[in-house]
């Protein structure tokens, strides 16, 4: 019998409780986390107060820039990122010390290897890439925003619900033990009834709606609001990747909110879709959910992969090489990767045929991914490469990649996998095409982006050593693991009996403790750009000698991205402009520009869906209920509530762009031997010997 | 002009509309069996074509093309999830 008012919830749910009334190392650690939370909350609460910056918080919560809104993403990202970090960490150390029993208990390693798969997959590496498309994609193509601000906003509130609840999860209750894949029956209510798997189920479908939505938001802005000119063979590789991740996302996601309903269904309305007896399948669970877990891998490289087509050629002052071999791999890719869920459970009793199939489906994917690779080699060879940031993250990304992509090759092999399958081997695997392919892609595009949107540029010197530290981290951490997978040592495994797992262990919990340094680095990196900014600042906005669009209009970019919307004649516009010399010339005619004023929408609705996802989690039905009503008035007030626009006047456009043309045109610029030095103002001068 | 263009397009989806409907209509309610089926099931698809061709407005030329693309695409993805969930589990429970 639950509570009316207060539900399962009770005053031993919070962990800070347990730990007073029952102390022991495990809950110390549970607790020493969970303190952080109202910890940090005050502490921001105080910040806030003592530097007044209520306003412009609520200036950024409420606004519909797509900029805004994708820096806000990626902060919301690096927030969870040190959750993550923290908890791999722990569970490497964990590990290192396991022979005949560690110091975590299985219950609690349980919890921290399912948050931490969850947490980087939903609320790491999806919205540190959403967040890139949101500040690039728009920019690239010439648009003022997406075709949806106020749907941005939401999904944007809706990914930041499922992300309190998994950080709520923390300090009340308990979280799924399960894995991030969540397989029934285990989390089944038979076996499991606590609140574990719907914190799990319900923070998941939450903002998988949120990702669907963003999904459609990106392909309807790409597909409709280019720029003149700009057909679908002139855009550039960046958006293209997004373009297909959108498409990805569409089709990707439904699958998986379908899988947490019917989960959902089972658990609380005691349905049968995947028990064991009463005409339950549970395999259904694991193919509805490798039908969206196989395309996700390739919604996280695909933008990835895009950095790095940016990247190439702008480091090394060359035009893209094979860009239409690069879309065909994108787009088959993107087809391919709905082929071959199945090799997720190649172990779990089909036939031969039905196994081979998929095996091949999956080797087949390789071919395009090296034609990738092939290509961004081919864009570096020749080239007047400089060797920034962003240029030691692809090289890092070359290598290491390849690797865990070769790695992901063995694995495609039905009679291999049925040995390596649940080993650290396939541990090492996804990480090794996870934090060399998505993370260091990322990490490469904040890099070279960040300067766009707060108009300053971040600290080479810094920035290098992060890359560094997350190079090395990262192969002291996971290369190891494929000889222990090797040797027959499972994953998620609490502790072991055999000592000859012991050294390879320690040097994986070694570099594990290097990761922690790099993500460190990253936090001082960004403190030490701000503290610095007045020195990094690049007002002309193209301190890369960059080629696409998002380079041609000042940093920060205007709330309005372009004064008036550029046409578009070839693939590297903003080059071909300043070979011509006409990428500064004054405008004869400016126009008024319609904006889309700032809404509530989007954190009124990422309110509710806290309170709807808490109140379903601990069954306070209340709460859900009201929260639920909450979303749908909202959405009807909003829906009928006529569209306000801010209209920004011609002459204050003209203010604007006129000085940042008059000073581009009488600036010297900077050569790319100065530009990680303060000369650089985001001016680029043309190198006096052109490259290939 | 313009306007009697797309009245004549409406009519001849509806008119082709009607047309595959009568046909499993009757076939069902006169012959049946397995033949019926699968004439059944070859006019519904035809029946979702005429839709997205004379109603949505479907073409090979300019932005309805994409849009023609965006459903091929869509009815490759389904396809291949719809078929590939009954394979799988269809092997899955042949050799349980």
């Amino acid at each position: 019998m639950v509570d009316p008012l207060f539900g399962k919830l009770s005053w031993d749910s919070i962990i800070l409780v347990q730990e007073i009334e029952n102390p022991n190392l495990n809950l110390l650690i549970t607790s020493g986390a969970a303190v952080m939370i109202p910890v940090g909350g005050v502490l921001l609460i105080a910040l806030l107060w003592w530097l007044n910056w209520w306003k412009p918080l609520l200036g950024w919560l409420t606004s519909v820039d797509h900029k805004k809104i994708g820096a806000m993403y990626i902060i919301f990202a690096v927030v969870m990122l040190f959750r993550g970090v923290v908890e791999g960490t722990l569970m490497r150390v964990h590990q290192a010390t396991a022979l005949n029993g560690g110091f975590l208990s299985s219950d609690h390693f349980n919890q921290l290897f399912t948050t931490h798969g969850t947490n980087m997959i939903f609320f790491v590496a999806m919205p540190f890439l959403i967040g890139l498309i949101n500040i690039v994609v728009p920019l690239q193509i010439g648009a003022r925003d997406v075709a949806f601000p106020r749907l941005n906003q939401i999904s944007l509130g809706l990914t930041g619900a499922g992300g309190f609840l998994i950080t709520i999860s923390l300090l009340i209750g308990e979280f799924a033990t399960g894995g991030w894949t969540g397989y029934p029956s285990y989390n089944g209510k038979l076996i499991n009834p606590g609140v574990g798997p719907d914190y799990w189920l319900i923070s998941l479908g939450i903002s998988g709606i949120g990702s669907t939505l963003t999904g459609v938001n990106f392909a309807v802005t790409i597909y409709k609001m280019r720029a003149k000119g700009m057909t679908f063979m002139r855009m550039p590789l960046f958006t293209w990747t997004a373009l297909c991740t959108s498409i990805l996302l569409i089709f990707a996601m439904p699958p998986l909110t379908a899988c947490c309903v019917m989960l959902g269904l089972d658990r609380y309305l005691d349905f049968h879709f995947f028990t064991n007896d009463m005409g339950g399948n549970l395999m259904n669970f694991i193919n509805l959910f490798w039908m969206f877990g196989h395309p996700e891998v390739y919604i996280l490289i695909l933008p990835a992969f895009g950095v790095m087509s940016e990247i190439s050629p702008t480091f090394s002052a060359k035009r893209l090489y094979g860009y239409t071999g690069l879309v065909a791999a994108t787009m088959c890719i993107a087809v391919v990767s709905f082929m071959v869920w199945l090799h997720h459970f190649f172990t779990m009793g089909q036939s031969a045929t039905v196994n081979a199939a998929f095996g091949i489906a999956t080797l087949l994917i390789g071919i395009p991914t090296g034609v990738k690779v092939y290509d961004w080699l081919a864009t570096l060879w020749g080239g007047r490469i400089r060797f920034t940031t962003p240029m030691i993250y692809l090289i890092g990304f070359f290598f290491l990649f390849v690797i865990g992509g070769l790695s992901g090759v063995i694995l495609a092999n039905p009679t291999l996998d049925y040995q390596l399958h649940n080993s650290l081997f396939l541990v090492a695997h996804f990480h090794n095409v996870i934090i060399p392919g998505v993370l260091f892609g990322i990490l490469a595009g904040i890099h070279y982006w960040f300067p766009k949107v707060f108009g300053f540029r971040l600290m080479e010197s810094y920035g290098k050593i992060t890359a560094v530290c997350w190079i090395i981290g990262f192969c002291l951490t996971f290369l190891p693991l494929y000889p222990l997978g090797m040797m027959g040592m499972t994953r998620r495994t609490v502790d072991y009996s055999d000592p000859a797992y012991v050294p390879l262990m320690m040097v994986s919990g070694a570099g594990a403790l290097f990761l922690s340094l790099a993500f460190t680095f990253i936090v001082i990196l960004f403190w030490r750009s701000i503290v610095n900014r007045k020195k990094l600042a690049i007002p002309m906005g193209d301190p890369w000698d960059g080629r696409t669009l998002e380079w041609w209009t000042p940093s920060p970019a205007p709330d309005w991205n372009f004064a008036i919307l550029p046409e578009v004649h070839s693939r590297d516009p903003f080059t071909e402009a300043k070979k011509d010399g006409t990428a500064y010339q004054p405008i004869e005619k400016y126009e008024d520009i319609e904006l889309p004023s700032t809404t509530y929408y989007g954190l009124i609705i990422g309110v509710l869906g806290c309170g709807l996802g808490f109140g379903l989690v601990w069954y306070i039905w209340w709460m859900a209920l009201a929260s639920f009503l909450g979303c749908v008035v909202t959405a009807m007030v909003y829906g009928f509530l006529p569209k306000k626009e801010i209209v920004i006047p011609a002459e204050e456009v003209r203010k604007v762009d006129e000085a940042w043309r008059a000073e581009a045109r009488e600036s010297q610029g900077v050569t790319r031997d100065d530009e990680s030095t303060e000369a650089n103002k985001g001016l680029a001068r043309p190198d006096a010997l052109p490259a290939v | 002009m313009e306007k009697s263009k797309e009245f004549h397009h409406y009519l001849i989806g509806f008119v082709l509309a009607t047309i595959l409907t009568v046909i499993p209509f009757t076939l069902v309610a006169t012959v049946g069996g397995t033949t019926s089926y699968v004439v059944l099931v070859i006019c519904a698809v035809l029946q979702a074509v005429v839709h997205m061709r004379f109603f949505l407005h479907l073409s090979y030329k300019g932005q309805q093309r994409e849009d023609l693309q965006l459903v091929l695409f869509t009815g490759l993805i389904l396809l291949i999830m719809v078929a590939g969930s009954i394979w799988v589990l269809g092997s899955l429970y042949a050799r349980m």
